[in-house]
Order: C-alpha cells, then sequence, then structure tokens
C-alpha cells in the first residue's frame, strides 16, 4: 500500500511539474503579446505626440465609462442582462441598446432591443450598473433583435412619458 | 457492480483486487472532473466575452475558430491516442492543456489569446474524450466494457449536474471569470483521479483474452482498413442525424423558458439542465447492461426514439414546468447514446488497432450535425416558429431512428 502510495505521490509530482511547465509557457507567452499595446500607452500619455494641429483632452476617469458588456437592471434591482450593441442614427444619437436577456450559463438568452431612454446612467456609487426603468416581465416576450434587413423592434418606455411613434416597438411580419 | 466487474477480470488474471477497485474508481473520478471541463467551455464563454466589453463579431470568430479546431481535431486526436502507447499519458496532457486553455481565458481575454485557447481546448477535448474510452476498454475485459461505460456516463452526468451547479452559483455570486478559474483548478483533481488508475491494471486490447473470440486476423501493422468498414459509416451516419435534430432543441426550448416564465426563468432553465443529468446518472449502468443482454440495436432505438417524441411534444407544450419534465426524456437519449457509442465503436474495431481513431470519425459526424443543427432551426425558427423548429427537429430524430431501424446492423458478438 505504501509503495503505491508512492508512486501515486511521484507520478502526480511529475504531473504538477508539467503543469508548472505549461504555466509558464502560457504567462510568458501572454505576458509577450500583452507587451506592445501597453508600453504604447503609456509613451502616449507620458509625452504627447505631434497631433498636426489637433488638441488633447483628458476626462476623469469616473465621468466616462465603456457600454459594451455593462450590466442593466430592472429599477426593483432584478439583473437582466449585459448591453451587446447600442444602434445609433444617421444623426450620431444614440437610439437603442441591445442586451443579452436572461438565461443560465449562456443557454436561453434572447437578443432584445430597447429605447436609450430607458437606460440610467446612475454615476453614484453603482458605476458598473445601468438601471432601467422597465421591468423584466415587459421585456421578456418582445421579439428578438436580429440581423436582418426587417424593421428592428425596440421595446420602449411604459406609458407616462409621452408617446413617440417612430420609437415604438415594430412587430416584425411573422 | 464492482463485485461483478471483478469476478469477470478475474478471467485476464488481474494483480490484485483492491488495486483493481481503486483504478476503477479513479476513472469514475476521472470521468466526474473531466465533465465538468465542458461546462465553462460552452454558452457561457460567451457571456463571458460580452462582460469583458468584446464585441458579438469577435466573439463569434473567437467560437468559430474554437468549432472549426473541434471538428478538424476528431480524427487525427482519435489517432494520436492509437498511435501512443501510454493513454494515460495522452489523457494527462490533454487535461493540463485544457487547464492552460480555462487560465488563458480567464487572465488573458484577447481576441487572438481567446482563439489559441478555444483551439487548444478543442483539440485537447479531441484527445481526452478518446483516450478516457481506450483506457475504460484496458481496464475490463470486453464482456464488463458496456458496464464499464455504463459507470462512466453514469459520473459525467453526476459531474455535469454538478458542474452546473456550482459555476452557475460562481457565476452569478462571484464573477463569470472565477467560472473559468474554476474550472481550471478542478484540473488538479482530475489529474489525481489519472493517477488512480494503475498501470498494472491496463492490459492492450490487442492482447486477446482468454474466452474471448477475435473475429479477424491480426493486421501487421497500423492501417486505415478499418475505416472502411460500412458499419462505422452507417453509425456515424446515423448519431450524426440524431445530433442535427438533438443539439438545437435546449437552446430553442430555454429561449421559450426566458420568453414565458417569470423571474423564476433562470432556475427552470438550470433544472432543464440539470434534470436529465440525473436521468443520465440513474440509468447508465442499465443501458451498459441492456447492450450486453438484449443487444445493441434495440436499445439503440429506444434511445433515439426519444428524440421525435421529445420534438413533438416541445411543439405542443409551452408551460416551462411541462418543458423541464420532457427534458427528461433527454437524459434517457443521452444515456443510450454515452453508452453505445463507445460500445458499438469497439464491437466493430475490435483487433484492428484503430478503436479511438474511428471514435474520432463518430465524433467528426456528430459535430457536423451539432453545428448544422443550430444554424438550421435558428432559420426555421425565424421564419416559422418555434413550434416548426421542434417538429423539424423531432421529424429529422425520427429519420435518424428509422436509420438505425432500417441500416445499422446488430454489432455484439455473439459467443
Amino acid at each position: 500500500m505504501m509503495r503505491i502510495q508512492g508512486r501515486w505521490l511521484k507520478g502526480l509530482r511529475l504531473q504538477l511539474a508539467g503543469i508548472a511547465t505549461v504555466v509558464a509557457a502560457a504567462i510568458i507567452l501572454s505576458a509577450a503579446l500583452a507587451q506592445t499595446p501597453s508600453t504604447a500607452r503609456t509613451e502616449e500619455a507620458s509625452s504627447p505626440p505631434a497631433l498636426n494641429g489637433a488638441s488633447l483632452d483628458y476626462f476623469p476617469r469616473d465621468h466616462l465609462f465603456r457600454i459594451l458588456g455593462k450590466e442593466v437592471m430592472s429599477a426593483k434591482g432584478e439583473g437582466m442582462g449585459r448591453i451587446t450593441d447600442v444602434l445609433f442614427d444617421e444623426k450620431g444619437q444614440p437610439r437603442a441598446a441591445v442586451i443579452d436577456f436572461g438565461g443560465f450559463l449562456g443557454v436561453g438568452t434572447r437578443k432584445i432591443a430597447i429605447i436609450w431612454s430607458v437606460l440610467h446612467f446612475d454615476l453614484g456609487e453603482k458605476k458598473n450598473v445601468i438601471a432601467l426603468d422597465i421591468g423584466r416581465d415587459q421585456l421578456k416576450a418582445a421579439p428578438e433583435y436580429k440581423d436582418s434587413d426587417k424593421p428592428i423592434p425596440v421595446v420602449a418606455q411604459p406609458q407616462p412619458q409621452p408617446p413617440a411613434p417612430n420609437e415604438a416597438p415594430v412587430q416584425p411580419g411573422h | 457492480m464492482i463485485t461483478r466487474s471483478l469476478q469477470l477480470s478475474g478471467l485476464r488474471t488481474r494483480p490484485n483486487p483492491t488495486a483493481m477497485t481503486r483504478s476503477q474508481r479513479g476513472l469514475d473520478w476521472l470521468n466526474f472532473f473531466v465533465a465538468n471541463f465542458q461546462t465553462g467551455f460552452g454558452p457561457f464563454i460567451s457571456v463571458y466575452l460580452t462582460g469583458v466589453g468584446w464585441t458579438q463579431g469577435a466573439i463569434g470568430a473567437a467560437l468559430s475558430a474554437g468549432t472549426v479546431a473541434g471538428m478538424v481535431s476528431q480524427v487525427p486526436g482519435g489517432a494520436l491516442v492509437d498511435g501512443l502507447r501510454s493513454k494515460r499519458a495522452a489523457a494527462a496532457a490533454a487535461i493540463i492543456a485544457i487547464m492552460a486553455s480555462a487560465l488563458l481565458i480567464a487572465l488573458w481575454p484577447a481576441l487572438l489569446l481567446i482563439s489559441l485557447a478555444e483551439i487548444l481546448h478543442a483539440f485537447a477535448s479531441s484527445v481526452l474524450g478518446p483516450a478516457i474510452a481506450a483506457l475504460s476498454l484496458a481496464l475490463v475485459d470486453p464482456s464488463a466494457f458496456g458496464e464499464r461505460l455504463g459507470r462512466n456516463a453514469r459520473f459525467l452526468a453526476i459531474g455535469n449536474a454538478f458542474a452546473a451547479g456550482l459555476m452557475g452559483t460562481f457565476g452569478y455570486y462571484i464573477s463569470d471569470r472565477a467560472v473559468f478559474l474554476l474550472t481550471a483548478a478542478l484540473a488538479l483533481p482530475a489529474l489525481a483521479a489519472l493517477q488512480m488508475i494503475r498501470d498494472a491494471d491496463l492490459v492492450s486490447p490487442k492482447t486477446p483474452a482468454k474466452g474471448v473470440l477475435i473475429a479477424q486476423e491480426q493486421p501487421k501493422g497500423w492501417s486505415w482498413r478499418f475505416l472502411r468498414d460500412r458499419r462505422l459509416l452507417t453509425y456515424s451516419a446515423c448519431a450524426s442525424l440524431f445530433q442535427f435534430g438533438n443539439a438545437a432543441m435546449l437552446p430553442i426550448a430555454a429561449g421559450m423558458v426566458t420568453k414565458r416564465a417569470g423571474s423564476e426563468a433562470e432556475l427552470v432553465i438550470a433544472a432543464c439542465i440539470v434534470a436529465p443529468q440525473i436521468v443520465t446518472a440513474a440509468i447508465s449502468p442499465w443501458a451498459g447492461r441492456a447492450a450486453e443482454e438484449y443487444g445493441r440495436r434495440r436499445v439503440l432505438l429506444l434511445g433515439f426514439s426519444m428524440l421525435p417524441l421529445r420534438g413533438m411534444l416541445f411543439a405542443g407544450i409551452s408551460d416551462p414546468y411541462l418543458i423541464i419534465v420532457i427534458q427528461l426524456l433527454d437524459g434517457l437519449s443521452a444515456a443510450v447514446i454515452g453508452v453505445l457509442t463507445p460500445l458499438i465503436v469497439a464491437d466493430i474495431t475490435r483487433g484492428s488497432g484503430g478503436y479511438t481513431t474511428s471514435l474520432g470519425v463518430v465524433g467528426l459526424a456528430v459535430g457536423t450535425g451539432a453545428t448544422l443543427s443550430t444554424t438550421a432551426a435558428g432559420l426555421v425558427a425565424d421564419y416559422f416558429g418555434g413550434a416548426a423548429a421542434f417538429l423539424s427537429l423531432g421529424a429529422v430524430g425520427l429519420g435518424a431512428t428509422l436509420l438505425v431501424l432500417i441500416l445499422m446492423p446488430e454489432t455484439k458478438y455473439r459467443a
């Protein structure tokens, strides 16, 4: 029994050594790949390059944030999904956000477009969360957002807001 | 169960019973932990990548790289396992590679690295599955192989159910990244389980065991001749068609749950994933014994026929809770296919030295069917609605069942 144990441990040690090698290799590889962009960024920040007349501004990080992948929650605090895309009109104004709604471990999610005005960018303590005026029950049965030529179904604000005819959800043909 | 395998393995002068049990247990746990690997790499990876700010196009590109690699690597992966003397070393290397790819995904979500990780994971999976089947074949006598495969499928299913619960919890309460760190961490117990399998208990399947008929002459060298076996091609076609009808069913049903259920939707979907695994865990050993007793064909027909039934029920029923009940039928199909695929391929390739290569051929066929399934069913659902998609998938399942009925010969050896 002891012999078996010993052999087993020896084998395990060998495999652990193997794992360490692979992990080390992975770290070195990724570090090498990650190097280029990060050094470039720091150089940019320390000595402004020739901008050929363009000006350079620095914005406080607390007041700007990325939107892709941000979690959206209902006013009641129910998690609803993540933003996967933003739809703009020809004037460059954001009109709708596409969210990946619901699902468990990525199974059963539905992509649903919602009108931009229901998104609340609360820059208080919950900087990473975007609150919605719309609840789960109002979103769940909406037709899915698809990349196609058909009109885009966009879920709009419930009653209180003044109605905006071009922002009402458009039902596809089927 | 263990005692029965021990009695059977007594034919082949196994070293000592306690050690043998230990190897069997090692294989049980190996299956359990390996199941954990697949959960994080499933549809969840696109949730994770969305969360770190990836665009849908980039996610699609990285996942497609993985899908293509998964198909391309099936046959070479199987051939590699056939060619290697130590199936254990092959399994260990594959587990380490999967661990490395989970770490890459968790720590460096950049397009190139994620694509690399997906490809690495695909190749490793194409080696790991066949390596575990080869280890199982070498661990028991041919007459006990069905039962051993039943145990594999049971522990795989328990592992799947466990992983879905554990990773769902990690993702919800900690972070999406934690899911991949957990996946990487679970490679360690998988390696430990692999170490429990002793080389002394592994017998090369090429060595004719006492009391076992070897039908063909042992070929001189390794050859591709077994790939021309009509039974292998027939089974590949059946399995491919089955997956073509099966793969899209759960995603579409889960989408319906999201659409119809209230705040409990996520739990209902979790139940749709976990409940069939429990059925699989319960009946897999039975499937293995039944295949030995009643023949492969009958058990296969039973498993395949659940698919058209499921398609019909899904098309007619939309209550979220009944969807869970219908999903239980998937557990029966999964148990039968999980056990019968490695068993039938072992029947066909006995003595040819091409066992895992042939498993790779079936794997390629199954992967192709599954990939086409989601695309085709998605199109049908867009144009004609969910019920039409379920009916079409069910019809494909009926076709697969008929294919087994008409073309698939019995592969069990008659003593």
